[in-house]
């Protein structure tokens, strides 16, 4: 009842406060009307007008003075209350400095986590991409119907150019394409100048730094470049006055039109400059190169949108029987990147999101236990307090003073936490995000923590407040020991009950947390050291690739394979080399197969990869070979075209039978290959997967001698006799040094390469983890926190079973057993919500599943470990209370 | 009532023997309103001039029954020891 009063008053006065100006206005027109009514009564009784004003005022007395003492009504008692309060709780939190230091630790904890994964959600998700109004800006890309493999692939230009001539929904359409490979400018410096079309940055509606972007006119001009930021900056020194000059690309001089803005971005992400698609790169019409952008009209819905680019396409494809395989797929921007960053980014920022709440969860219960436990100390004091005539509702007020100053404290140092764990994130970038997404501590994020500080005050000082504003007055002046002595410990309402069910839930919450930390940590255990059908180790990767002027011919291409092979094989400290048109951990691909003798009812999948290869391949990846042979230099111009089609390839399309001599083509939809001669079988190499993230998958490939199937641009295999470090740089300048003109990407390791797709798990793994380890320990803390205090008050009942032939064991037993109901009970709980929340996260899981008896019974172990370092403490205090000391105490 | 009236009827019911200070009524107003004994809205005179009307709430009728009392017996004490039976 006191407590509704005070909060009545508390609202009243709020209201005032955001009235004041209000408040003074009506004051004052109130005692205008008095003076002058009063006055009014003068003049009718005879007195002059300024006589009846002058007496009205004599008598109403000092109209400032009556306003200052109103207003004060309003706030300084209050004001003076919460001063009070403060300090107050200041002092209170200095007396007890360990108790303060985990408190605010345990809030920073879960403050800092809470805000740094705010600050990354909404980097990535809820802040709308650095472009002019990015909500009317849509993706377009192909989508396979039939095939849940085909995911998204680009889009061929014919249709670009249907869609830019037919589409009405749109203000601006633009492609932009990631095929180009890279380019060579400066003296030899390899970087990747992404052909656009001329209405890229008009659709963006992004404006450049320095001089302008494309338009029409340099369709039909010269080679011209628009530069990002970072090129001009590092490359060019920040040079001004590059507007206009002319850098040579490819021996090709070109024109720079403009610079763009230093936070500009856009896939493919390396591009450091844009040419013009057209002008600069032609591409044949049907190539599939192109990520189309376009921004829709005012006030057209993306619905309306989709079913015209629907029409448009399959009126033109009705012919050529790519239509009911393919469809075009019409997305918001926005979520295309999320997903182009990481198959799983979103589900990832949602686990992590889910996992921190749980934690500020657990840091809330464990401070509000803590406050609770201090509850029961101050018992008397507050009762002292009361029995002296301070109001309930003061009390109340004072333990939400306390908590509010707690926790803002808390929010100080969450804040600095948060901040550097941005700042971690910024510089070590563990995880690739998408373009334009930007993670930092801004208002933002600031003011979530904030409230964040605030609502858990709310949460962990409402339960202490209302248990002490219950303070019953005769219990608590009589003797403070007696009171938790003669209560129930399982009786509901009564104090012990409380913490111990608080304890089960944080037990539950933190079981959840570990066994998802759990499950994680074993996908990426298992994925790191899956078998591929090679072997990684001691293996060297780099990509080369002819510049669009030279090579031309192909035997020009396959002198230099030549020459590249037996340079690399006479280099001290190499065991093999090999050529390769693909590299791991890359794999299949989405092109047709044709079987002779075998009619095309178009059931066949878009799903089988090519992949050209040198002679040595099997031998330096260490695949087997199945069935039949290996290419040898013999399989070359003139001779009869050959395949090797791996296992998957000749289950698939071949089931129960033996491919050797069937002869098979490969089409993209507008290029076929000759009919191939199938020569061998070869063992599966597993890959990422397009679309899950987590697996390796085995898809069907075919694989070319590369003697047959010359390409501008491949990659160079190297098997090191020992690992040497140093080797690899020397390998590459010796591949520089065949032909200055063709550049060389840097040399990785292969077992890098493969580790590339896990940096996403292995950072989840990690967060988790962190996220678990604090949930445990926080949970040990809680439940140690409850059994001492419980110890504590039944002393003088352990001392008497003492007295009367109690032996220690016998009550460490009893402590043990009365912690156990929590723990246990908080363990199934949490492994029960851990099944069902498991399913939804089963796209971030290898080999696993949510069941897994290792991972169960390795979270219960943890967490029984947890617990049982957190009772050893009060478990050893009460197997050693002194019956004498124990029943002297009062 | 509006507080000048408030004033007059406490003026003309005391036959002018509380003589006080009139601008002091409005703090007291102001603390009534705070403990919610009162509420305040805005209405016309019948001179059709703008003033604030005051009505007691329910709260503000039980406290003023509780202070009637108290308020009777220490009168009631102060007049027993005043007039010796």
């Amino acid at each position: 009842m006191l407590g509704w009063l005070s909060m009545a008053m508390s609202w009243r006065r709020l209201a005032h406060l955001l009235r004041r100006r209000r408040f003074d206005r009506e004051l004052a027109e109130e005692m205008r009307l008095h003076v002058d009514l009063r006055a009014e009564k003068f003049e009718r009784q005879g007195l002059t007008a300024r006589e009846a004003q002058i007496e009205a005022r004599r008598r109403f007395g000092n109209a400032i003075s009556v306003h200052e003492i109103s207003r004060e009504i309003w706030f300084s008692r209050w004001l003076a209350d919460a001063g009070q309060d403060l300090r107050f709780a200041a002092r209170l939190f200095r007396r007890s400095p360990g108790f303060t230091f985990v408190a605010a630790l345990t809030l920073a904890l879960g403050i800092g986590a809470g805000t740094a994964v705010f600050s990354v959600v909404s980097g990535v998700l809820l802040r709308p991409l650095p472009y002019e109004d990015p909500g009317r800006l849509l993706s377009i890309l192909d989508r396979g119907v039939r095939d849940e493999n085909l995911a998204k692939l680009f889009v061929s230009y014919a249709d670009f150019d249907a869609f830019r001539r037919n589409a009405r929904g749109f203000e601006n359409i633009a492609g932009v394409t990631w095929a180009a490979g890279s380019s060579r400018i400066l003296s030899a410096r390899t970087i990747l100048a992404a052909p656009a079309t001329t209405t890229f940055f008009r659709t963006l509606g992004v404006r450049p730094m320095l001089g302008r972007t494309f338009n029409e006119r340099d369709d039909s001009g010269g080679c011209s470049l628009v530069l990002s930021h970072r090129f001009w900056r590092s490359i060019l020194a920040g040079d001004p006055a590059v507007v206009g000059s002319t850098l040579t690309l490819d021996h090709r001089p070109c024109t720079v039109l403009g610079v763009m803005p230093r936070g500009f971005a856009f896939y493919p992400e390396a591009a450091q400059m844009w040419m013009l698609i057209g002008a600069d790169f032609q591409p044949r019409r049907e190539d599939v190169i192109l990520f189309i952008v376009a921004r829709l009209k005012k006030d057209v819905m993306l619905a309306q949108v989709r079913s015209e680019i629907e029409a448009i396409h399959a009126a033109l494809h009705k012919a050529d029987g790519r239509e009911p395989d393919i469809v075009p797929a019409v997305t918001p921007l926005q979520d295309d990147f999320t997903w182009l960053a990481s198959r799983n980014l979103r589900t990832t920022l949602l686990l992590l999101s889910g996992a921190v709440a749980f934690l500020i969860l657990i840091a809330c219960v464990n401070v509000a236990n803590l406050l609770l436990g201090r509850a029961a100390v101050r018992h008397r004091e507050l009762a002292i307090r009361t029995a002296l005539g301070c109001g309930r509702a003061r009390v109340i007020r004072q333990t939400f003073t306390e908590a509010a100053l707690l926790s803002l404290v808390s929010a100080g140092f969450g804040t600095l936490l948060a901040w550097a764990a941005v700042r971690y994130f910024q510089v070590v970038n563990p995880i690739e995000l998408p373009v334009g997404a930007d993670v930092r501590i801004d208002a933002g994020a600031l003011t979530f923590g904030v409230l964040l500080s605030l609502c858990t005050a709310m949460l962990f000082g409402l339960a202490p407040a209302l248990r002490l504003a219950r303070v019953d007055l005769v219990a608590g002046l009589k003797q403070g020991a007696r009171i938790t002595f003669q209560q129930g410990a399982w009786m509901p309402r009564s104090p012990r009950w409380w913490p111990r069910a608080l304890v089960a839930g944080e037990v539950a919450v933190s079981v959840l947390l570990v066994t998802g930390a759990w499950l994680l940590m074993n996908s990426v255990l298992k994925m790191q050291s899956a078998k591929l059908g090679y072997d990684p180790e001691r293996l060297l990767a780099t990509t080369l690739a002819f510049p669009p002027d030279r090579y031309t011919r192909d035997d020009e291409k396959i002198g230099f394979y030549r020459d590249a092979l037996q340079r690399l094989t006479e280099f001290p400290g190499v065991a093999d080399a090999a050529l390769t048109s693909k590299l791991p951990p890359y794999g299949g691909g989405n092109q047709q197969l044709d079987i002779e003798g075998r009619p095309n009812d178009g059931s066949q999948l878009h799903n089988v990869g090519g992949q050209a290869i040198s002679p040595g391949y099997f031998r330096v990846m260490k695949v087997p070979l199945l069935r039949g042979r290996i290419f040898s230099d013999h399989d070359g111009r003139e001779s009869q075209p050959v395949a090797i089609v791996n296992d998957a390839l000749a289950r698939t399309y071949f089931p129960g039978k033996n491919p050797l001599g069937s002869r098979l083509r490969l089409s993209d939809g507008t290029n076929k290959t000759p009919w191939l001669t199938v020569v061998g079988v070869a063992g599966n190499e597993r890959h990422t997967s397009l679309l899950h993230e987590m697996a390796w998958e085995a898809s069907p490939v075919v694989m070319r001698p590369i003697a047959q199937e010359p390409r501008p641009s491949f990659s160079v295999l190297v098997r090191q006799r020992d690992s040497q470090p140093n080797v690899a740089e020397a390998i590459g300048r010796t591949l520089g040094s065949l032909d200055p003109a063709v550049p060389v990407a840097e040399m990785d390791t292969v077992r890098l390469l493969i580790a590339k797709p896990l940096a996403y798990p292995r950072f989840r793994a990690a967060l988790l983890s962190a996220f678990a380890c604090c949930a445990l320990v926080l949970a040990a803390v809680g439940l140690n926190g409850v059994l001492a205090q419980s110890v504590a008050q039944r002393t003088q009942e352990f001392g008497v079973r003492m007295a009367v032939g109690a032996r220690p064991l016998d009550l460490a037993k009893l402590v043990a057993t009365e912690s156990g109901v929590p723990v246990l009970s908080g363990l199934l709980a949490g492994i029960g919500a851990s099944l069902l929340l498991g399913r939804l996260f089963g796209s971030l899981l290898y080999e696993v599943q949510p069941s897994d008896p290792t991972s169960l019974l390795g979270t219960a172990v943890t967490m029984l470990a947890a617990a049982a370092v957190a009772i050893a403490v009060p478990v050893r205090r009460a197997a050693t209370i002194d019956p004498l000391v124990a029943l002297r105490n009062d | 009532m509006h507080g000048f009236e408030i004033a007059s009827y406490v003026q003309e019911h005391s036959v002018d023997v509380l003589q006080v200070e009139e601008g002091s009524l409005y703090p007291a107003l102001q603390r009534m309103l705070l403990s919610g004994w009162l509420t305040g809205d805005w209405g016309r005179t019948e001179e059709h001039r703008r003033a604030r009307y005051y009505r007691l709430t329910a709260a503000g009728r039980k406290a003023l029954q509780r202070e009637r009392q108290r308020y009777e017996r220490v009168t009631q004490a102060i007049a027993r020891i005043l007039q010796p039976a």
